[in-house]
């Protein structure tokens, strides 16, 4: 276009700036120019008469008093929605009945085995372990040393054998589904038995003093055969 | 970039007023609230995120009003804070399409055929887009002026601006949204 060189003069002429006498004498002439111009003024009342609609737009009648309630809230930095308030209640009463549910699970749950120290002992049982003592398959059992005898031999270092007697770990708890405590409770006993007695050795509910000592193992009833060392490939073994 | 004091009250809090600055502030949220909710909405073209920085920007007012209390600084603090908020805010929430839904729901509340609702809201979201690409010293200038009807001294009240400085400033803004559209007028023209 030939009147290119006028293009920035127009936009500032568009937009309300006083046109230079070269342009105004140029557009005399030129009806590009002059076509040019109008375009441009018209997206500038395009813009405004936009911008009039938009910002003419009245608040909802209710911002002031919002805005004063917020101002009043002691969590003032949020905005005041009914909305927000009913999602919150919600969830806190969703949060309530998780708790409440919990807490009744809770109450109908398996009762830990060490709670029932206080049940009385079954008819066909052994005598049952010493309240709080450790008992049942997931129960190690603490070794019972009879006094006089060597406890464990233990090497300490720098320190002449020492004999130790390991404390007696806290009473574990077992959790049993509700009905089947008793049917736990006897074999418990069941087992207790069998490991403290088993036949042959002692007397049913007589623990054996044989069975607290460990038992020294023969190191020289074991044969060792020697193995023949045989190698797979015998060109390596020559080296070569 | 527009930097005053505006951010610089966050609201940690309800903040008490003795009486009569609680009054004063009163007058203030009947008086400039509807200034503060249409310079948040010049620039996020949603009317419920422009009433939440209106909110936000009075509460921030309430923190800072024992300065700001005399009527034109208020208003201009107010202007600089609903400004700074709204940008924020449209920074944050450029990835959600809530600005579409905005227009639409100005739209439809005109009885207008469709093809002048869809022309319409196609010329809405090029001025948007051009008012938003200005630099913020221009498009805020450009949102007042016309909030406050072409006052251009007025306009230079909130801002604490001298007013050649508004007056230039506004004339660079219109000389880059006429080039920017000048194909929309040849395009309406042909319609």
């Amino acid at each position: 276009m030939a009147c290119e060189r006028y293009r920035e003069a127009l936009s500032e002429r568009a937009a309300g700036a006083l046109a230079p006498a070269e342009l105004e004498s140029h557009l005399a002439g030129c009806e590009d120019c002059r076509q040019e111009l109008a375009k441009l003024r018209r997206a500038l009342a395009l813009v405004d008469g936009e911008l009039r609609g938009l910002l003419a737009t009245e608040p909802s009648p209710d911002l002031a008093a919002r805005i004063r309630q917020a101002a009043a809230e002691p969590e003032a930095g949020f905005r005041f929605r009914p909305a927000f308030v009913f999602q919150t209640l919600a969830a806190a009463a969703v949060l309530a009945a998780a708790v409440f549910v919990l807490l009744r699970g809770h109450e109908t749950a398996p009762t830990p085995v060490a709670a029932l120290a206080a049940h009385p002992p079954l008819a066909s049982a052994a005598p049952p372990p010493a309240p709080g003592a450790p008992f049942g398959p997931t129960a190690p059992r603490a070794p019972t040393v009879p006094p006089g005898v060597p406890g464990l031999p233990v090497e300490t270092s720098g320190h002449s054998r020492a004999t130790v007697r390991r404390a007696a770990p806290p009473a574990p708890e077992v959790l049993v589904p509700p009905g089947q405590v008793e049917t736990l409770l006897r074999l418990t006993a069941l087992v207790n038995r069998q490991r403290l007695a088993p036949p042959g050795l002692g007397a049913a509910g007589q623990a054996s003093p044989d069975l607290a000592e460990p038992r020294p193992i023969a190191v020289g009833s074991i044969d060792i055969t020697p193995l023949e060392i045989v190698p797979l490939d015998p060109a390596e073994d020559s080296g070569t | 970039m527009i930097q005053d004091e505006a951010m610089s009250a966050t609201w940690t809090g309800p903040v008490s007023l003795d009486p009569a600055l609680e009054r004063e502030f009163e007058e203030r949220i009947a008086d400039s609230s509807t200034l503060a909710f249409r310079v948040a909405l010049g620039v996020l073209r949603h009317r419920e995120d422009a009433e939440d920085v209106a909110q936000d920007a009075f509460l921030r007012a309430r923190r800072a009003f024992a300065s700001i209390r005399d009527r034109e600084r208020f208003r201009g603090w107010l202007v600089r804070t609903s400004f700074r908020l709204a940008l924020d805010r449209q920074r944050g929430e450029r990835r959600r399409t809530r600005r579409e839904d905005a227009v639409a729901v100005e739209a439809s509340s005109r009885p207008d055929s469709v093809e002048a609702e869809v022309a319409r809201r196609e010329l809405q979201a090029h001025v948007s887009a051009a008012v938003a690409a200005l630099p913020e010293k221009l498009r805020i200038v450009t949102v007042l002026a016309a909030i406050e009807e072409q006052d251009l001294a007025s306009v230079a009240r909130l801002l604490a601006l001298p007013e050649g400085t508004v007056k230039s400033r506004l004339h660079r803004a219109r000389v880059q949204l006429a080039e920017k559209l000048r194909w929309l007028a040849s395009d309406t023209a042909k319609r």
